[in-house]
């Protein structure tokens, strides 16, 4: 293998862990908040509240129910008006956070309703407010559940970058696409397949890791 | 200190979980609502904190009603007053120290102030070793224990006790008990609490208060629930404690009416005052009756000595007649079961 194009496969997973690593993190930033919204303003919840709480469910579904490689194209407006292009890296950021925001919020939301309805009337009963309750009692108690889902949306982005290859979004997924497949270059491909196989391990030992750090009560 | 009047809660598929519910405990009490599971007794206590909404009614502590506060004073409110609960419902991620510490990290207190009030509380209740351990490594009881220190950590003038004990096993429950009991009178705690166990009532229980069916049938001092109970559930709950009724194989020797050679069966209630004298030993030597014991059931309840004795009492008609009115001149009750034929 050429230097040439190691350097390339450097370049690749580089852009892959960039895309992933900032979308899943803005994606987390507005869907865990979303997730706890759902959560909360269910009926007879802290913050009960069954009008946002349909209207929020239901956007949520509705773009949940795009499949991805659509999202990619129907969102161009709005990825030009937020990183000024639709091509690049940059652009690939904005569809793969809108793909995995609904995601996150529903794993959150449901990683909270795990939570014993018990422990929300005990700090219910010793004076916390709804605030409170959510960050002392629901998310600790949810954080493994939340990590756990967290991983598995991390490693569904991993895929999903290969499709922003698409809009030039680069990433090993498109290095594998151009190369492997419409040059028949079977060697780069399954070396991009090794880096995703690798990768994608370490990222689920990493969330295991994490997942059993944040729950104490298996002990 | 708590008072609740007229409370009724209805719920919006029109069942009716509470009915003119009145109550009144008094500071430093230990009071005890009593029923089966599915008479009421969760929601009412879930009243007295506004967990649970009533539809009518006043919620009184210490004469502020809480159903006209605003969400900011009903938490106040609800500092001071502590609840545990039978499921525990401590934090699996967080240490017995830091469960017992939740209410006072909820409150801005610097964290040496935090630690001087939560470490006697966990020596009380026998946790300072197992402080930096999680939930899951405790027992039952010791995860009660955990959440009694975490109820106290405020300092609260009321505890709410539902079903506290209801999932630990007897022996536990009387470590339970004995350490609400220690509180209560250390540091003058009103207690309020539910429970479907007699065995709790009888062990602390001042005064109780029977539910069935979302009201209220019967209030009265421990003592006299146990040996006067009026309303049939208190009946049926009283029973649980004190074996009433004959066993079976004597119970077919009985006959409702008397014969030439039968005598009868006495079922004698002791109500603790006439208990410390020698009772039996005055109707058989100064009496003359001849008193075949079929049964005795005695217990201390709340240091006194309350119970059913179940006799037969062998005499002329003359000496059972002056047998009858001598208990019933010393307090007791006494009642004819049925009459047993002598000749076998």
């Amino acid at each position: 293998m050429s230097i040439e194009l190691i350097e390339q496969l450097l370049l690749a997973l580089w852009e892959t862990i960039y895309m992933v690593a900032l979308s899943s993190s803005l994606a987390t930033f507005i869907g865990a908040p979303l997730g706890i919204i759902l959560f909360t303003t269910r009926q007879h919840n802290i913050l009960a509240h069954p009008l946002l709480n349909k209207a929020l469910a239901m956007i949520i579904n509705g773009l949940r129910s795009i499949p991805f490689i659509i999202l990619l194209v129907a969102i161009i407006p709005l990825t030009r008006l937020l990183v000024g292009t639709s091509i690049g890296t940059n652009a690939a950021i904005v569809p793969l956070t809108m793909g995995a925001i609904p995601f996150i919020a529903r794993i959150v939301e449901n990683a909270l309703s795990e939570v014993s309805q018990g422990l929300v009337e005990a700090g219910l009963a010793m004076g916390a407010t709804p605030l409170q309750i959510i960050r002392k009692i629901l998310l600790p108690e949810a954080m493994p559940g939340i990590v756990n889902g967290l991983t598995i949306t991390i490693i569904s982005l991993i895929g999903y970058s290969a499709m922003a290859g698409a809009v030039g979004g680069g990433g090993l997924g498109d290095l594998a696409i151009r190369y492997g497949y419409q040059r028949f270059e079977m060697n780069i491909m399954l070396v991009t397949i090794a880096i995703l196989i690798i990768l994608v391990q370490l990222l689920q030992m990493l969330g295991d890791y994490i997942t059993n750090k944040v729950s104490k009560h298996k002990l | 200190m708590i008072q609740l009047l007229d409370i009724a809660k209805t719920y919006p598929n029109g069942v009716h979980a509470l009915q003119h519910i009145n109550l009144q405990v008094k500071p430093g009490e230990i009071y005890g609502i009593i029923g089966k599971s599915g008479a009421g007794k969760s929601t009412l206590i879930r009243c007295v904190n506004l967990l649970e909404r009533p539809s009518s009614g006043k919620v009184l502590i210490e004469g502020e009603d809480l159903t006209t506060l605003f969400a900011s004073q009903l938490r106040d409110i609800r500092r001071k007053i502590g609840m545990i609960f039978q499921q525990f419902n401590l934090l699996n991620s967080a240490s017995v120290y830091e469960n017992a510490a939740l209410p006072l990290t909820l409150t801005k207190m610097p964290k040496q102030k935090i630690y001087d009030t939560v470490m006697p509380l966990l020596e009380l209740t026998g946790l300072i070793e197992r402080k930096d351990h999680y939930p899951a490594q405790l027992s039952g009881g010791q995860k009660q224990r955990v959440a009694i220190a975490r109820a106290l950590a405020n300092k609260p003038k009321i505890l709410l006790c539902d079903e506290a004990t209801s999932a630990l096993d007897p022996h536990t429950t009387a470590s339970i008990l004995a350490l609400l009991k220690t509180i209560n009178r250390q540091f003058g705690l009103t207690i309020l609490l539910i429970t479907h166990e007699m065995e709790v009532v009888k062990t602390i229980c001042e005064r109780v208060a029977v539910l069935e069916n979302g009201q209220i049938v019967e209030k009265a001092s421990t003592n006299e629930l146990i040996t006067q109970p009026k309303a049939p559930a208190a009946r049926e709950l009283v029973s649980s404690i004190l074996k009433q009724h004959l066993p079976h194989y004597l119970q077919q020797k009985l006959k409702s009416i008397p014969t030439k050679t039968s005598y009868p069966v006495w079922r004698i209630w002791f109500h603790g005052k006439a208990s410390q004298e020698p009772i039996m030993a005055h109707l058989i030597q100064r009496l003359g009756l001849e008193i075949n014991i079929l049964q005795a059931n005695l217990e201390h309840i709340q240091n006194e000595l309350i119970g059913i004795m179940i006799v037969e009492a062998i005499a002329d008609s003359a000496k059972l007649a002056a047998g009858m009115s001598y208990l019933t001149s010393n307090g007791l009750q006494v009642e004819v079961v049925g009459y047993v034929d002598r000749i076998n």
